[in-house]
C-alpha cells in the first residue's frame, strides 16, 4: 500500500520539469514572419512578466510597425478565442510554461 | 517777414479774438506791396463810410502801441525739459551732448489704402470713375442720388469750414487775391452773397463777365478767379459758393435768395460724376463666378484577403499537456538520432574525421582545391554540351508524331578501364549528377584478374570522381538509397563487399569472407534489402550458384544467410551416379524487389523461368513464370503500378507481366539479345532497352504497343554492344554503358518523355494517378477476360 502511494509521487517528481521554451502551437505565417512574431512575443512576455495587458500591448504595437495594420494580441494563462484572421497571418503559441500567446492580423 | 509769421497767424488769431482789429493793421504792414496797401486804403475807407461799432472797453492805443508786434509762439517744446543733458562716453573719453528725447508720442500710425473723401486724389479718383461708372452701373446711380443730397450738403458744409482756413493761408501767400477773400469772409452780406452763389452756380464765365463790369461782384469774381487758378473742380467751386450763399442767407435772416441759393446747389449736384459712397470711404467692390471642375464618380472594388477563423481554449493543463507531448517528442527524436549514427562506422567515422580536421592533411586539401578546378575547366570545355543537356529540345519532334530522338552529350570513360566491359550502371539516389558504373567482364572465357567501379559526375566527364580497383571482375553495383555514400557491390569472384565513398580509401569497408562467406559463382546483382527492425543496413545478392544470399551488416562483418535456393524443379529430384539424387538448381541472374511489398522479390535464372519468391519462406516459391527461353537479364518493376514488371533476356524478347500471371502482357521482339531493359521513371508506359547490336530502343506503349518510338545506334555494331542502360530519376537523361568500358548519356527528346493531359473531368488527378490511369487503360485491352463456363446441357433441357 504504501508503495503503491510512493509511486505517483516519484513519477510527479520525474514530470515536474519546468518547460519554458516558446512552443508554436498553430502557425501559418511564412518563416521569416514566424521568427520576427517569436521573438516579439517571447521579449514582451520576458519584459512585462506581471502584466499580461503591457505585454499584448507591445506585441501589438510592434507588430503594427513591422507588419502594418491591424494585429491583434491575446496573452493569458486561461481563456478561450475564436477569431477570424487573415490567412498566412496567425500565430499562437505557448510560452514561459503558463502563457498562451496568440497573434493574429484581420483588418 | 509777413511769410515766416504765416503759419503762426492761425494760432494767434485763435488766442486773441478780442484784437481782430488789430488784423487791420496788416495792412500797413505789407506797405511794400502795392495791392494790399490798396486794399487796406479800400478798408479804410469802407470801414470809415461804415462808422465801425466799437466797444466801450476797447482799449485806445496811439500809433505807436498800434505798431508795436506782440509774438506769442506756441512750441512743441517742452519747457521743463533740460536740454543739457550730457552723457560719458567712453569712446571719445568725454562727455558727449545726450540727443534730447522726443517730446512728441505717436497715437495713431496706420498706412492705409482708403483715401479721404475730400481729399484731392479722391475727387480725383471719383471723377474718373463716375465718367465710366454712371453708364454700366445705373443701379448704383440711383442710389447714389438718394444718397447724395444728405452727403453733398454735409461736404458742402464742412468744405466750406475748411475752405476758410484755406483761404486765409492763400490770403497770406498771395496778397490781392487774399484781400478779395477776406472781404468775402468778413463782409458778410446777403445780397451779394447771394448774387454770387447765383453767379458761381450758374456758370463761373458769367461770373468772369459780370465782375469786369461791376465792384460789388469783384468778391464773386475773385472767388471763381480762385477757383479756377487753384485748378480745382468747377463742382467745388460751385459748392463753396452755394455754402457761403447758405452762410450769406443765413446771415441775411432767410431771404428770397435763400430758396435761389438751394436750387442752385440741388442743381449742381446732378452735373457732379457721382458715385456710390458706402461711407466716407471709397471703396470698390467687385466678384466674378468662376467654373466648377464637373465631377466624375469612379469606384472600383477589390477582393478582400482571405480570411480563415481559428478557435481554441487555452487551460493550464492544456498548456502543461501540449509541453509534456512536445518535450517527449523532442527526447525521442535525439534518441532516434543518436540510433541513426551507425555503430559500424563509428571507427571509421573517428578516422575520416582525423584526417580532414589534422592540418598536417595538405594533400588532401590540395586534391579538393585540384578537383575544383578541373570542374570549372571541364565546364568551360564543355560548355555547350552542358547547355544541351540542360536547355536544349529537339523541335523537330513537333513533326515526328510521336517518334524521338536521343541526343548524345558527354561519353565517360577511364583509360586504364577501356578494356573491360561495363557490366552494371547505378544512378546515385540523392546526388542525381553520379553514377556509378561497373567494370567487367561478360566473356567469361577470357576474365581478367582484375575488376574496378569508376564513379562519376556529370559535373566532370573527363575523369571518375572515385575509383575503387577490385581483384576481380565487379558485376553489379547499387547505392544505398538512405545512406548513399555506400555503395554494394558484387564480384565475378562470388564475394560482395560495401564500400564508402566518404573514406578516402581503396579498401572496401565490409568484405564478405572470401573462403567460406561468399557464393560459390559469380554474383549477378546485389540490392539493397530494407533495413532490420535493429537499423542494421542489409542487403541481397543473386548468384549463378542459385542462391539468394542476404547480408547484414553487423558491427564489423557481413552476416550471411540463404534466403532461398532456386531449386528448379522440387518435386522430382535428378538421379545421380551411383543411386544418389541431385536437386538442380537454377543459375540467378536478376533480382528485383516488389516496391510495396518489401518481402517478396522476383529472381530471373539463366534458364529462363523468373520465380517469385518471399523472404519468410526459404523452400517454395509462391510462383514461378516460364518467361524466357535464355538467361534473364533483368526484371524491374514499373514505378507507377507495383504489379507490373518488364524482363528481358537474351532470347531477343522483351515482356511486360503482371504480378500473379503467369502470361506476358506485352510480348516485344528486338531481333537482338537484349542487355538491359528498364522502366522510366517519369512515366508508367515508357521503357528502354539496349541491345547487343549498339542499338537503344524506346517504347512508349501510350504510342504504340507494336513499334519503339525511337531506336537509335549508340555504338558502332561491328566494333562495340551495348550491355547495360540506367535511367536518371530526376533529368530526362539515360546513360548506356558498352564493352569499351564507355558510358554514354543521352538526353530524351520531348516526344519520349510526353506525359498524359488531364482532361477537364480529370481535373482534380494528381500526375501520378494520370500515369496509372493511363497504364490501367492499356492492360484493360490485353488482359484476358475471365471465360464464362457454360453450364453443361442436361437432356431434360433438351427435351
Amino acid at each position: 500500500m504504501g508503495d503503491a502511494q510512493n509511486e505517483p509521487k516519484k513519477e510527479e517528481g520525474e514530470k515536474k520539469v519546468l518547460h519554458t521554451y516558446a512552443l508554436v502551437r498553430f502557425c501559418d505565417m511564412v518563416e521569416e514572419m514566424r521568427t520576427e512574431a517569436m521573438d516579439l512575443s517571447a521579449n514582451a512576455c520576458e519584459k512585462h512578466s506581471t502584466n499580461n495587458e503591457s505585454a499584448a500591448r507591445m506585441i501589438k504595437e510592434n507588430m503594427d510597425k513591422k507588419f502594418g495594420p491591424s494585429w491583434h494580441a491575446i496573452v493569458g494563462e486561461g481563456y478561450g478565442f475564436e477569431i477570424s484572421y487573415e490567412v498566412k497571418h496567425l500565430m499562437y503559441m505557448y510560452f514561459g510554461g503558463n502563457l498562451a500567446i496568440c497573434v493574429w492580423k484581420c483588418s | 517777414m509777413p511769410r515766416t509769421k504765416g503759419p503762426l497767424r492761425p494760432g494767434t488769431s485763435a488766442l486773441k479774438p478780442a484784437k481782430a482789429s488789430a488784423l487791420k493793421l496788416h495792412g500797413t504792414q505789407g506797405a511794400g506791396e502795392g495791392s494790399r496797401l490798396e486794399l487796406g486804403e479800400d478798408m479804410e475807407t469802407w470801414g470809415r463810410a461804415r462808422a465801425l461799432v466799437k466797444p466801450d472797453d476797447q482799449v485806445d492805443l496811439n500809433e505807436n502801441e498800434l505798431k508795436e508786434e506782440i509774438a506769442r509762439v506756441l512750441t512743441v517744446r517742452t519747457p521743463q525739459q533740460s536740454e543739457g543733458l550730457v552723457i560719458w562716453s567712453h569712446k571719445d573719453a568725454a562727455f558727449v551732448q545726450r540727443a534730447v528725447p522726443a517730446s512728441g508720442a505717436l497715437l495713431l500710425d496706420m498706412p492705409s489704402t482708403c483715401l479721404h473723401i475730400d481729399s484731392p486724389e479722391a475727387r480725383e479718383q471719383a471723377a474718373y470713375l463716375g465718367a465710366a461708372g454712371r453708364i454700366t452701373l445705373a443701379e448704383t446711380l440711383t442710389m447714389a442720388a438718394k444718397a447724395a443730397p444728405k452727403t453733398f450738403k454735409k461736404e458742402s458744409r464742412r468744405s466750406g469750414g475748411g475752405e476758410d482756413d484755406e483761404e486765409e493761408e492763400e490770403a497770406d501767400g498771395e496778397g490781392d487775391a487774399d484781400g478779395e477773400g477776406e472781404a468775402d469772409g468778413e463782409g458778410g452780406e446777403g445780397k451779394e452773397r447771394g448774387s454770387v452763389s447765383e453767379g458761381a452756380g450758374d456758370a463761373p464765365a458769367a461770373g468772369a463777365d459780370t465782375s469786369s463790369e461791376k465792384p460789388e461782384e469783384d468778391a464773386s469774381e475773385g472767388g471763381s478767379k480762385k477757383d479756377a487758378e487753384g485748378g480745382a473742380e468747377s463742382g467745388e467751386g460751385a459748392g463753396e459758393a452755394a455754402e457761403e450763399g447758405d452762410e450769406g442767407a443765413s446771415a441775411a435772416d432767410a431771404e428770397g435768395e435763400d430758396g435761389v441759393a438751394a436750387d442752385a446747389a440741388t442743381e449742381v449736384f446732378p452735373s457732379r460724376p457721382v458715385k456710390k459712397v458706402a461711407n466716407q470711404f471709397n471703396f470698390c467692390d467687385r466678384a466674378a463666378l468662376t467654373y466648377n471642375n464637373p465631377y466624375r464618380t469612379l469606384s472600383t472594388q477589390t477582393e478582400p484577403p482571405p480570411r480563415d477563423t481559428f478557435s481554441d481554449q487555452v487551460m493550464q493543463y492544456i498548456i502543461y499537456d501540449a509541453y509534456q507531448k512536445d518535450w517527449e517528442e523532442k527526447q525521442a527524436g535525439k534518441e532516434k538520432e543518436v540510433k541513426q549514427v551507425p555503430k559500424q562506422f563509428g571507427r571509421q567515422a573517428e578516422r575520416k574525421l582525423d584526417e580532414r580536421t589534422n592540418p598536417d592533411s595538405s594533400l588532401n586539401r590540395s586534391i579538393r582545391a585540384a578537383k575544383t578546378i578541373e570542374r570549372m575547366l571541364n565546364q568551360n570545355t564543355s560548355d555547350d554540351i552542358a547547355k544541351d543537356c540542360r536547355y536544349y529540345e529537339d523541335g523537330s519532334d513537333e513533326f515526328r508524331e510521336g517518334a524521338g530522338t536521343l541526343l548524345p552529350l558527354w561519353k565517360f570513360y577511364y583509360e586504364p578501364t577501356k578494356k573491360f566491359h561495363v557490366t552494371n550502371i547505378c544512378w546515385n539516389p540523392r546526388y542525381h549528377d553520379m553514377f556509378a558504373v561497373t567494370m567487367g567482364y561478360l566473356e567469361f572465357m577470357k576474365q581478367a584478374a582484375s575488376g574496378a567501379v569508376c564513379v562519376f559526375t556529370m559535373k566532370n566527364p573527363s575523369y571518375p570522381e572515385y575509383v575503387l580497383h577490385t581483384a576481380s571482375s565487379v558485376m553489379a553495383a547499387e547505392f544505398h538509397h538512405e545512406q548513399v555514400n555506400l555503395l554494394a557491390v558484387g564480384l565475378y569472384d562470388g564475394s560482395v563487399a560495401v564500400y564508402d565513398l566518404q573514406l578516402s580509401q581503396q579498401d572496401p569497408v565490409f568484405r564478405s569472407d572470401s573462403v567460406h562467406n561468399k557464393h560459390c559463382d559469380m554474383v549477378w546483382q546485389v540490392t539493397w534489402g530494407q533495413d532490420t527492425p535493429d537499423g542494421e543496413l542489409n542487403l541481397y545478392s543473386v548468384s549463378n550458384d542459385g542462391n539468394v544470399f542476404n547480408w547484414v551488416l553487423t558491427s564489423s562483418t557481413l552476416h550471411q544467410t540463404t534466403v532461398i535456393s532456386l531449386v528448379l524443379d522440387r518435386a522430382t529430384p535428378v538421379a545421380g551416379p551411383d543411386g544418389t539424387t541431385l536437386t538442380i538448381t537454377g543459375c540467378g541472374t536478376a533480382i528485383a524487389f516488389h516496391p510495396t511489398n518489401p518481402k517478396v522479390f522476383l529472381v530471373g535464372t539463366e534458364e529462363g523461368q523468373v520465380f517469385k519468391c518471399s523472404t519468410e519462406y526459404t523452400s517454395m516459391y509462391l510462383l514461378s513464370y516460364s518467361a524466357h527461353h535464355m538467361p534473364v537479364h533483368r526484371i524491374h518493376f514499373n514505378y507507377f503500378l507495383p504489379d507490373i514488371f518488364i524482363t528481358c533476356s537474351s532470347d531477343w524478347r522483351i515482356k511486360i507481366w503482371e504480378d500473379g500471371r503467369t502470361e506476358p502482357l506485352f510480348v516485344f521482339d528486338l531481333h537482338c539479345s537484349v542487355g538491359d531493359v528498364q522502366w522510366a521513371p517519369y512515366s508508367s508506359t515508357v521503357f528502354a532497352a539496349v541491345t547487343l547490336d549498339g542499338k537503344a530502343h524506346v517504347y512508349d506503349l501510350n504510342v504504340s504497343r507494336y513499334q519503339p518510338i525511337c531506336v537509335q545506334n549508340i555504338v558502332s555494331r561491328k566494333k562495340n554492344r551495348l550491355t547495360r542502360l540506367a535511367f536518371n530519376k530526376k533529368h530526362p537523361l539515360i546513360v548506356v554503358g558498352d564493352e569499351r568500358g564507355t558510358v554514354t548519356s543521352l538526353k530524351l527528346s520531348p516526344n519520349l518523355r510526353v506525359k498524359p493531359k488531364a482532361t477537364k473531368k480529370q481535373a482534380h488527378l494528381t500526375p501520378h494517378d494520370l500515369e496509372v490511369l493511363k497504364m490501367d487503360k492499356l492492360l484493360a485491352l490485353v488482359r484476358e477476360p475471365f471465360i464464362l463456363q457454360r453450364p453443361p446441357d442436361t437432356e431434360q433441357a433438351v427435351e
